[in-house]
């Protein structure tokens, strides 16, 4: 029996914040070690593809069955619920058309240089606290170096590009998306002008990851999205 | 008991009937039945409008939802002279592939990374419903242990310990290709 036998159990509460449920002395371990702390990774970015798995294969059994012996209420509600419905996305389609998408501009910005280089990731964030005017969201990206960043005003969208080389090598970049207030949480898989991006939606904003790794781009998403503030 | 307006009535009618698709999605995974699903839905929903005075502001929607809609799924269940599926000795105690006994290795880790989201959702479908909804439940549905604990009428610990299996479960089954 290893030393992470008896905390085993108390991952995947950990992983999902449930903190009051789990022995101290399970916290205790698993701030120590490197295999709990990989299988809490783990459980957090496979709740991430579960998420996004289920509102992609599910959509399709969410509309309603009017026809059913149900009240009359009920009917009146669901198709003002369905119009609702449909006023909602023809406001999210005009909004779309009349106003530059955020996520565009923040695959535009990954792209551009980086205006400070630098591996010290204190440093980095003090130049963008000075160039945005805001603190970003402390996130934990294991094994991830901070290379440099940006900072782009594209239309009235205020975008904060930090790159970071990942142990693979590969580039992976997190757009932070100025004015995108938190909208729940889920990462959305997008192809935006052939490249491929995962749009965060966390506690902490909303970020726009993209990167010649596809396992690379989803842990760091993952690690996004369990960002508390 | 506190009087509530017409107007919040009619915000808390609403936010219910928005709530449908979560519902259908939570009757789904009960039922596994597409057709019984949607009644189960539109049954609960009808019930919360006829009810909406039981239900406490302040407290989750859906989790009061879920609890009705799951409430409703037995009594189905036992006017039909059926009953729950139980939870077979083998699921509680069997070490899935051994899968408990160690943590999660950089080979499964690697595996969850990579997997396309139509192979996550199509190994979900594969577990028993004991860990499937659990997990759907904190998952998916983010509620937290205890409302889905209430929803679900077993204690918390029972909670973690299903979600746990559960992920282990998706994350074994997917490393093996199964």
């Amino acid at each position: 029996m290893s030393a992470c036998t008896p905390h085993r159990e108390f991952l995947a509460a950990v992983a999902d914040g449930e903190t009051k449920l789990v022995p101290a002395a399970t916290l205790d371990h698993v701030s120590d070690c490197a295999d709990c702390t990989s299988e809490i990774q783990a459980h957090q970015l496979l709740t991430t593809k579960l998420r996004q798995a289920t509102q992609e294969t599910e959509r399709e059994p969410a509309e309603p069955r009017l026809g059913l012996a149900t009240s009359g209420r009920l009917r009146v509600a669901a198709v003002g619920a369905a119009v609702a419905i449909l006023v909602a996305a023809a406001g999210v389609t005009w909004s779309a058309l009349s106003r530059p998408d955020p996520v565009q501009a923040a695959v535009v910005a990954s792209s551009e240089p980086l205006q400070i280089q630098s591996g010290d990731a204190s440093e980095v964030g003090q130049w963008c606290l000075q160039a945005s005017g805001r603190t970003l969201p402390r996130i934990r990206l294991d094994g991830m170096q901070v290379v440099g960043a940006r900072m782009d005003r594209i239309a009235s969208t205020d975008v904060v590009t930090v790159v970071y080389t990942a142990p693979s090598g590969a580039r992976i970049t997190v757009g932070w998306l100025e004015g995108q207030p938190p909208a729940g949480s889920g990462v959305e898989d997008r192809t935006v002008s052939g490249h491929q991006l995962l749009v965060v939606h966390s506690a902490a904003g909303t970020a726009v990851v993209t990167g010649s790794s596809a396992d690379e781009m989803w842990q760091t998403a993952a690690a996004i999205e369990s960002t508390a503030t | 008991m506190s009087e509530r307006s017409p107007e919040a009535d009619g915000d808390l009618a609403a936010q219910i009937v928005k709530l449908q698709p979560r519902l259908l999605r939570f009757a789904w995974s009960l039922t596994r039945e597409r057709e019984t699903a949607e009644d189960l839905a539109q049954e609960t929903i009808a019930r919360a409008l006829a009810s909406q005075w039981r239900f406490q502001p302040g407290t989750n929607l859906k989790a009061w939802l879920f609890r009705i809609l799951r409430n409703i799924h037995l009594n189905v269940l036992r006017a039909a002279g059926t009953h729950p599926p139980l939870v077979s000795i083998e699921e509680l105690v069997v070490d899935p592939a051994g899968a408990l006994e160690q943590n999660v290795n950089p080979v499964e880790a690697r595996v969850i990374a990579r997997a396309a989201l139509i192979r996550v959702a199509d190994v979900f479908r594969t577990l028993p419903p004991t860990f499937a909804i659990p997990l759907y439940l904190t998952a998916v549905e983010e509620l937290s242990y205890a409302e889905t604990a209430s929803i679900l009428d077993i204690p918390v610990g029972t909670v973690m310990s299903r979600v746990y299996r559960g992920r282990r479960l998706v994350i074994s089954r997917l490393a093996e290709g199964k």
